[in-house]
């Protein structure tokens, strides 16, 4: 019988955007709202699936800033206060809409929606996410990828092997001490690879990465198989790409699932369209509107006029575009059969965050896939790519391309006129770290304290989101702010420590507020000759 | 005054991304709040590191970065003129094409230079091929051609543009070992498995393939596409019917079928390029 398999990944990640030092961070919302709108209702379709007893595989990356701030204490009792402020907005929205019946029913269904968050996040979670995702993967139907310590984008930083390899290390440690195993897949962040960064997965024991289709179609030898199946770097290390036509069907904006009519509209949020009178108290305190979460269209058409979400509509769309999208993949498999010796795998990666956040129903349409999967079984089977490789242990060897997933192809979404300026300071930073790593083998005590906190403002410096987000150039300030702290407290514990004069007072106020791997190892910045 | 990367950003607005969106978890909404990042707020990042050093950042195959900096004394070399009663200088990166020599200085296939703002600190090097070994020099020429570098960068790869032609194939097997890292051996060709043996037996599909032949591919006909209704068409009239709709909305990309595919040589078979179409990467018309 023809068969093929499919492999989805979902990659979740949020840079670390804790701000303990206030009270009313805007940006902490972006965590609140993916728990939300991602993170939880991820985990109650495959906890749903699980206790049903259907038999779904799916791999997971759950890059390490995420799992910090789900796991930090003064993050999950803000989101808590989040979700009691939203429990009550949606009290009050139930009384405004009383005269419009159909905005009353969903503003009931976002009040109920909150209260079952708040009841699970406190009961069930008991405040901590990562504990759930960890038992899935110890039943053995999700795979957790680890990831770079903080998202940095691995082309670009590696004109200064320390920096990769302290990314990797430091990635796969907090991965191996948070989740309790180690991990066989690592994420690439951004997909973004380049020859060699294998070899120092390799001695992490990293069995695969996920790269970009042309990753593969581009190898140094022509892929036999294209990317329907991997191929080995020289390493040892296997690369799956990502399959183009599933990235188009469910990422595309224009022509995706996503963009379908009945879904709900992700911009039109209550937060926008009320008096600051009335929303004040559930925007932030400057009225600066941020999203509630309460949004009552649905995407209706290509113009301005928006009409009343319907989930009963969406929710059938969800199980349409669920049906279409094993119809594809089972055309796909069917035309692969008459041209592959073996079964091919199709791999379909997204961010997570798509998936609830920006596609509402996300969660459903997942929900449905791997229902229908099991229920069919016909041709299409999931799979995670560390089963698929105990399967097929032989592949073949190229060396692939440099690639990533960002605009074009390469770079140039983090390297370009927008966001240029920072490299000269994250090389010359990332120089500092390894003389400070290679002087100081063996700091104790404040000294100690001084190199763990100039190696986490490092590493903070050098995530990827920054000068994505110069690039997008919405949030430059943002961006541009993060990296210059990052830095400049990097610089002042460099010149603290070379004098030896650290200042504890500030070291601890910068430790509360940049608190990140408690139990980094700034040693690993050390390279041979320093 | 050329601004920084003016010349590389025209270049590059011409292949403008075809929206390839990519959402991310969150969106600006206005203006921003009071950052409580205050504690080095007053403070900016060095001009300079007091350090001269190149380095080369490829962002494409067609595209170099390049950022430097240069200590007091070497940015003072540019007051030093070359020689006596040499000839006005100006600020040049020169760039070797050093695919697959050890450069010595002397052994490079060929070089060109970029004129640059020095002060500028970083530049766009546009490059006319790509997978090739590049390393750069920073450095003066005088209207006489005599070059003086100050700085020469680390050899970087352009990456490939478009798939390998034909295949070199080699195989690996890697297996789990208790130690790390895991054992990897070399293997002589992919071992079929159980479905490509009852493929061959029971298929009347052959494939060039696995009987070896590549030089004269024997044509693969598949069967053409019955006239059942696709199944698309009938959930969106399933669709349509449940709700009064019309079957408008967003149109949904066309997939490869191979129904309607006559695979008549190597090119609809080879998986390279069935993989790539439908994959748009946006550079593969400069």
């Amino acid at each position: 019988m023809k068969q093929g398999y499919l492999a989805i990944i979902l990659h979740a990640h949020l840079p670390y955007l804790g701000h303990a030092e206030y009270d009313d961070s805007l940006e902490e919302n972006w965590l609140y709202e993916a728990i939300s709108e991602a993170y939880m209702p991820i985990l109650f379709v495959l906890e749903g699936l699980a206790e049903e007893g259907i038999d779904f595989r799916l791999t997971l990356s759950i890059t390490p800033t995420l799992a910090s701030m789900l796991s930090d204490p003064l993050l999950q009792s803000r989101y808590l206060d989040r979700l009691d402020l939203l429990i009550d907005l949606g009290k009050k929205e139930i009384l405004r809409t009383r005269s419009h019946p159909e905005f009353q029913a969903l503003a009931r269904r976002y009040h109920r929606r909150f209260v079952k968050l708040r009841d699970a996040y406190l009961n069930r979670y008991d405040r901590n996410l990562l504990q759930a995702f960890k038992q899935l993967e110890e039943s053995g139907r999700i795979e957790i990828m680890a990831s770079a310590a903080t998202h940095g984008y691995l082309p670009l930083l590696c004109a200064n092997e320390s920096a990769v390899r302290a990314q990797i290390d430091v990635g796969i440690e907090y991965h191996r001490r948070t989740f309790g195993r180690r991990p066989e897949g690592f994420w690439l962040p951004e997909c973004g690879y380049y020859p060699g960064v294998d070899e120092l997965l390799k001695e992490k024991g990293i069995r695969y990465v996920v790269l970009e289709t042309h990753g593969i179609t581009r190898s140094e030898s022509r892929p036999r198989y294209g990317v329907y199946a991997p191929v080995y770097c020289p390493s040892g290390v296997a690369a799956f790409a990502r399959d183009a036509d599933c990235s188009r069907q469910v990422w595309s904006s224009v022509e995706g699932y996503p963009g379908d009519y009945d879904y709900r509209e992700f911009y039109r949020d209550i937060a926008y369209d009320l008096d600051l009178d009335y929303i004040g108290p559930y925007v932030h305190r400057g009225g600066i509107r941020l999203d509630t979460g309460f949004k009552y269209f649905r995407i209706t058409g290509k113009e301005g006029h928006k009409e009343v979400y319907v989930p009963e509509w969406a929710e059938r769309k969800a199980e349409i575009h669920a049906e279409h999208f094993i119809l594809e993949r089972r055309r796909q498999i069917k035309q692969l059969d008459s041209l592959m010796d073996r079964n091919p795998i199709v791999v379909a990666p997204y961010d997570a965050e798509l998936f609830g956040h920006w596609w509402f129903e996300g969660p459903k349409w997942l929900n449905y896939l791997m229902r229908k999967v099991h229920k069919k079984q016909e041709m299409v089977r999931l799979v995670t790519l560390s089963e698929y490789l105990e399967q097929y242990s032989v592949n073949q060897a190229s060396t692939p391309s440099v690639s990533s997933w960002g605009r074009n192809g390469f770079h140039e979404t983090w390297l370009n006129v927008r966001n240029d300026w920072v490299y000269r300071h994250l090389h010359e930073a990332a120089s500092s770290m390894e003389k400070l790593a290679g002087r100081h083998p063996r700091a104790k005590g404040l000294m100690l304290d001084a190199l763990k906190q100039a190696a986490r403002e490092l590493l903070l410096a050098q995530a990827s989101d920054w000068t994505f987000m110069m690039d997008k150039g919405d949030m430059t300030e943002y961006a541009t702010k993060r990296i210059r702290t990052h830095l400049l407290r990097l610089g002042r514990l460099k010149e603290q420590i070379e004098s030896r004069s650290i200042d504890p007072a500030w070291l601890s106020t910068v430790e509360n507020q940049d608190r990140i791997f408690p139990h980094i190892d700034y040693r690993c910045f050390r390279v041979e000759g320093h | 005054v050329q601004r920084v990367g003016d010349e590389a950003g025209r270049g590059r607005d011409a292949l403008k991304p075809r929206s390839k969106s990519k959402p991310k978890a969150s969106r600006p909404k206005g203006g921003r709040p009071p950052s409580g990042l205050a504690i080095e707020a007053s403070e900016n990042l060095p001009e300079s590191y007091a350090t001269t050093r190149l380095v080369l950042l490829p962002i494409d195959p067609y595209t170099l970065h390049a950022f430097w900096d240069l200590t007091r004394d070497d940015q003072g070399r540019r007051r030093k003129p070359l020689g006596e009663g040499s000839l006005p200088s100006r600020a040049v990166l020169r760039v070797y094409d050093v695919t697959g020599v050890m450069f010595d200085g002397s052994n490079a296939h060929g070089s060109f230079d970029v004129d640059i703002d020095i002060a500028a600190g970083r530049w766009y090097i546009p490059l006319s091929s790509p997978e090739k070994s590049y390393l750069a020099e920073l450095g003066y020429r005088t209207e006489d051609g005599q070059f003086l570098p100050l700085v020469r960068s680390e050899t970087v790869h352009a990456p490939r543009a478009r798939p390998a032609s034909g295949t070199d194939e080699q195989y690996l097997m890697v297996t789990a070992g208790e130690d790390l890292p895991f054992k990897v051996t070399e293997h002589a060709s992919l071992p079929e498995d159980r479905i490509s043996r009852t493929k061959r037996e029971s298929s009347a599909i052959r494939n060039p393939d696995l009987e070896g032949d590549r030089e004269n591919p024997p044509p693969i006909e598949t069967k053409r596409a019955t006239t059942a209704e696709d199944p698309l068409e009938t959930l969106r009239k399933k669709l349509a019917g449940l709700y009064g709709l019309g079957t408008e909305g967003p149109s949904y990309p066309s997939p490869v079928r191979s129904e309607n595919l006559r695979i008549e040589d190597q090119e609809n078979s080879d998986l390279t390029a069935l993989s790539e179409r439908g994959f748009s990467l946006g550079i593969s018309s400069r």
